[in-house]
Formats: structure tokens, sequence, C-alpha cells
């Protein structure tokens, strides 16, 4: 028996359908259905001058809007071989970061909610407010901030920034203990997340998993650390794996990685270099190619971009990792139950925006 | 004399300023109706004069096929409004408690601020529920389909009948008052697979059967920690049960430590189940169908 998942299931957090087949209550074959919400972002990335085109890749995600937009700017640069000076540089780390804990903090609400527990729904979102409220104050917006430009950022970072930051970061970090408590500990969430969604290793390269759901199947990649960009390469954190392979894995690492987060804000507000935070920038880009990856929250993203030789792109086009990851979903859900369904639908971290672009 | 601080009561006293208290509501709205209707008689023009309370000279029209044909029926429906104002106004209270310890919980501000002690939220969300429009599914079975909220709220209110609201007033006593309710109490798996299966759906289906399940998984500890009231108090009466109470204490002590034995987990059972079946996730998690 086939039954749909969605499109309006509150788990599945976005317009998707899963369409799982049962055999009384074991499922025994599924199959993702996206594009409720294509928006042909790459086309009119296209035919949009790059700087125009900025506004348009945060709509990607909009809970890790911050690295999407970042990771275009940083394809442009790379076509048009512009130099980033050394702050701006700090300074996108420190605001990729801070994106970074948002997303998992309310990734984390959001995964604790579909598996029934409400209490842990609130908490990291109460949390994330503070970590809006900090991006709030140098872009001016909570949401779609806007905040690279094509060779370093559109405004400077204060000193009150930083030091608000550090508070928050020490603060949030404190929380993520609380939260592990609350979680760990709790013998309902490891019943139903331990040795459910379960992804061998192999498994999970040849279905081309990357990001929190790659790590906690026991690969150590991050591209972060593969191939570091910015300031990544300065910066001292580490990449948290695990070998188990299943939901609870995929929560610990993405807990983890909460703390390393706030860890590299806090060294990049210790260490923010002083100069320019933006540089000069042509807006003719050559007629060539560039792409970039990044470790974006939920994986790997990257985006090739092909110049005409005026002031738009020939070609975008961008890699999501929750895409990929969606993909992998049949591979998980093998031989569990309809109740673990929301469970493995939620570790996977999945962002509608940048599945159907 | 009752001591002035209630606290300081003794149970029967207790009970005694609850059956004065309760003699008198009932006696007065049993004498509501008729003077309601003389007044709206006497208005009407029906009668010259409103008449004397006691006055009960009336024997024509509707005033006389209401209250004295169909007495019976009258007095029902009098004990069913009565019923449900004290279930719902229980319900209130109880859900507002819930709500007030949940924000405390969750760092929700609603029941916090919501008028005088976040009382304003309950109004708040019942004019939310009223708003709100009657979806079914398009092929859904719309008899069955509407049927399982009435056997559920039904279920409930009737259960909340058996409950003695002081010695002398009780809107149904039968002799297995404990049983009765018991079995309301079962209606409600069955009314939300009926729903689940109305709806013509196999997602509802599917939900509505995990629903029932859970119930019923429940059910069984429920019935067994009831078990042990019925063989302490050796009666399935509430009433019994309260007089049982009356002579030896609190049978929530007994409960939780019957035979010197401590740890006994009936009265928690009984207390929290409920809780579950009325969907409220008493251990922070939920098994979402």
């Amino acid at each position: 028996m086939w039954i749909n998942i969605g499109p309006q299931h509150p788990s599945t957090h976005g317009l998707w359908d899963l369409r799982i087949k049962v055999n009384g209550e074991v499922i025994v074959d599924s199959d993702p259905q996206v594009g409720y919400l294509h928006r042909s972002v790459e086309k009119i990335c296209e035919r949009k001058e790059f700087i125009m085109a900025m506004p348009m890749t945060e709509r990607l995600c909009y809970v890790a809007n911050m690295n999407w937009t970042h990771l275009y700017v940083h394809a442009v640069e790379k076509l048009m071989n512009v130099e980033v000076p050394d702050r701006a540089k700090w300074i996108r780390v420190m605001v990729c970061e801070m994106n970074r804990v948002a997303s998992h903090l309310f990734w984390l609400g959001a995964f604790v909610h579909d598996i029934g527990n409400l209490t842990m729904f609130l908490w990291p979102i109460r949390e994330r407010e503070y970590v809006l409220d900090l991006l709030e104050y140098i872009t001016g917006a909570r949401m779609m901030y806007n905040y690279p430009r094509i060779g370093g950022q559109v405004k400077d970072v204060d000193d009150k920034f930083l030091r608000r930051s550090k508070v928050v970061m020490d603060m949030i970090l404190e929380r993520t203990f609380e939260y592990e408590k609350m979680l760990d500990e709790s013998d309902m969430f490891g019943v139903r997340t331990k040795g459910v969604g379960v992804i061998d290793r192999a498994m999970a390269k040849n279905a081309g998993l990357t990001g929190p759901a790659l790590r906690a199947c026991g690969v150590d990649f991050d591209v972060r650390k593969a191939t570091p960009y910015w300031a990544y390469g300065e910066v001292d954190f580490e990449v948290p794996v695990y070998d188990e392979g299943d939901c609870f894995a995929r929560y610990r690492v993405r807990l983890e990685e909460i703390r390393e987060s706030c860890k590299i804000v806090k060294q990049c507000a210790d260490r923010m270099p002083e100069g320019e935070f933006i540089g000069k920038a042509p807006r003719v880009a050559p007629k060539t190619y560039a792409w970039v990856r990044h470790e974006d929250p939920r994986g790997e993203s990257m985006c090739f971009i092909m110049g005409t030789g005026g002031k738009n792109a020939y070609r975008v086009k961008f890699r999501s990792p929750a895409f990929v990851n969606i993909s992998a979903l049949p591979i998980m859900l093998l031989g569990y139950k309809i109740p673990d369904v929301p469970a493995v639908m939620g570790s996977i971290d999945v962002c509608i925006g940048e599945v159907d672009r | 004399m009752a001591p002035a601080n209630p606290f300081d009561w003794t149970y029967l006293e207790l009970c005694g300023a609850l059956n004065d208290i309760s003699y008198h509501v009932v006696y007065a709205v049993g004498d509501l109706p008729h003077n309601l209707w003389n007044i709206l008689a006497a208005s009407l023009g029906m009668r010259d004069r409103v008449l004397a309370p006691g006055d009960m000279t009336f024997h024509i029209g509707l005033a006389d096929w209401l209250f004295v044909q169909n007495r019976e029926i009258m007095v029902s429906l009098i004990a069913a409004t009565l019923l449900l104002m004290f279930s719902l106004i229980n319900v209130l209270m109880f859900i507002w408690v819930e709500r007030k310890l949940l924000a405390r919980f969750m760092d929700r501000r609603g029941p916090m601020v919501a008028g005088p002690f976040g009382l304003l939220q309950n109004v708040w969300d019942g004019m939310k529920l009223m708003t709100k429009e009657n979806a079914h599914p398009a092929r859904a079975d719309m008899f069955a389909f509407f049927l399982c909220p009435v056997i559920l709220v039904g279920s409930a209110f009737a259960a909340a009948g058996a409950l003695p609201m002081s010695p002398k007033v009780q809107i149904a006593s039968i002799d297995l008052d404990l049983l009765w309710v018991l079995m309301l109490f079962a209606f409600s798996p069955y009314a939300i697979f009926l729903g689940g299966w109305a709806s013509y759906n196999k997602f509802s289906l599917i939900g509505g059967m995990r629903s029932a399940a859970q119930m019923l998984a429940g059910e069984v500890p429920f019935f067994l920690s009831v078990g042990g009231v019925i063989l302490i108090t050796g009666s399935f009466r509430f009433a019994d049960i309260v007089a049982w109470q009356d002579a030896h204490g609190w049978l929530i002590h007994e409960e939780v430590s019957w035979r010197g034995e401590p740890g006994h987990p009936g009265a928690t059972t009984v207390t929290l189940w409920p809780l579950r079946a009325s969907g409220i996730a008493i251990f922070s998690m939920n098994i979402p169908a």
C-alpha cells in the first residue's frame, strides 16, 4: 500500500512528498517527490546582474541563507579573480558559523518536535533568537540578510558586535549541555532515534550523502577541513564523527557542531584583523567558468558559474546537499516502520527551498 | 459550626458544606424554570399577573406540558445543563493549570501574560477554535466521521455524571459506578478508530489505528491500578469509596504504600493515565501516527 507523507504532513517541513510503500507497518519502498517549490532560481540568477542575483540565492534556504549568499559571492569572486581583504574573510567565517549555529538550533527544535518533544522544540528556538538579534545588529534583517558583496561585506562589524557575540556564544555553549541532558538521558528519545534510519558507510558514500548525515556514518569529511576557504585554515576546530549512522548519531553530530561553531565564532571575535572590509571588484566577469564548494549546515554545497563576458552569468548551477540527502531516504527508511518516518525525515535536515531551487 | 478556614475543616464538615450548597443550588434551579416561564407568560399577556413562588396553579399550554406532564424530561435537561457547566468549568481550570505548568517548562509566554493569572489564554484559544473552518475529507462517511467527536466528548461528560458532587448529589448513580466509568473510557479508542476509518483515507486509517492501539496499551495498567482501589474498598460505588476514605484516610496514600510496601505505582498510574488518554504527552514524548 502506498501512503503519501506530505506534501502537507507537518513533519515534511516544506512542500515535498514522501511516498512510502508499506507492508502492514513495515516500509518496503519509498519515493521522495520534490518540485512543489520550484522557482527557477538558477535561471533568474542568469538573467540578472551578479549583484542583483544575490537576493535570489538567499531564498534558496531561509534557515541558512547567509551560507548560500556567501557561496554565490565566493563563486563570482573566483570567476572575476577578486581578492578579498583579510578582515572580510574573517567576518565571513564568523557570520557563516553564526548562521550555522542558528540553523542547527532550528533543526534541533524541528527534529525533536517531529518525534513529540515539545519542550525541546521551544528551547533551541529561544537561543536562536539571540543569534538572530546579533545578525540583525550587523545586517538589519532577521531572515534575509543580504550581507556579503562581491569583494567583501556591505557593512563592517564593530566592537560591540564582537563582544556581544562572544557572550552569546558562551551562553549557547552552556545551553547545549542542557539539551544534552534533556535528550541523551531521555529513554523515549533513545527509543525513537537509536538504531533508526541506519545507513552504512559505503552506502552513504555511494548515495552522495554529505554533511552531518555523512559524518554520522563514520566518514571524516568536512569541506572546511578538506579544502579550507577564507580563514577556515587558521581557526581551530574539530569535526565530530560518529560511527552508528542512525538518527541519534546525526543528532549528536549536529549538537557537537553547534559547539564547534560557537568556538569558531569566539576565535573570530578574538582574532578579527584590522583593515578594509571590502575591496575593489569589477562589474563584468570574463567568459570563463568557476566553481566553489562550501560546507553548508546541511552538507556540501557547490556553485558553478560561467561568465558571458558581460554583467551577468551565462550559467549558474547550485548543488544542494539537502537534495542529495533526500534521495538517500529510501535507503535509510527500508525496513523501518511508519512512526520512524518523521524521525528519519527530520534527521537529514531538509530545506525545501534549496531542494527545489 | 465549621472553622473559618476551610482548610481546617474535617472531611465530614466539608461534605456537609458542599451538600448544603448543592442543595440550595438544586432547589433554586429547580424553581427557576417555573419562575422563568411564569414571567415569560405574564409578559406575553397569557396571564394577567406574575404568580407568586409556590403558587403553581397553571395547568394549560406549554408550561403545563413542560413541567407537569414531562417533568422528568425537564429535570433531566436541567441536570444535564448542571453537569455540562460543572465539567466544562473543571475542564477550563484543568487546562489553565496544565498550560501554566507547560509555560513554566517551555518558556512560553501566553499563559503567563494573557489576562489576570493567564486566565484569558483559554478564552482566546476558545475563540480561535470557534473560528476554525469545519474541514472534512472529501469522500468521508459524514455520519461516522462526525460521530467520532460526539462519542469522545459525550463519553467524557457521561463519565463526569457518575462523579459524586456531594454525599447526596450525584447526577447518575448505579451500583457499578466505577465499572460504568471504565466502560465509558473504553469508548474513546473506538471513536478514534471510527473517525480514522470513516475519513476514507489510508493515512487517517493507519493514524486512527495507531492512536487506538496506544490508548488500549495505556488502559491495561490503568484498569489494573483501578483494580487495587476496588480490592481495598470492596465496592464499585464512588459513594462507598469516598466513605472508605472518610473512615480510613486518603486512598492515594494507601495506593502509594500498600501493605507497608512503598512505591506501589497505582496512584501514579491512575493520576497520569487520564492525561494520556486526553492526548497530553505526559512523558514529553508522543508517538505521532
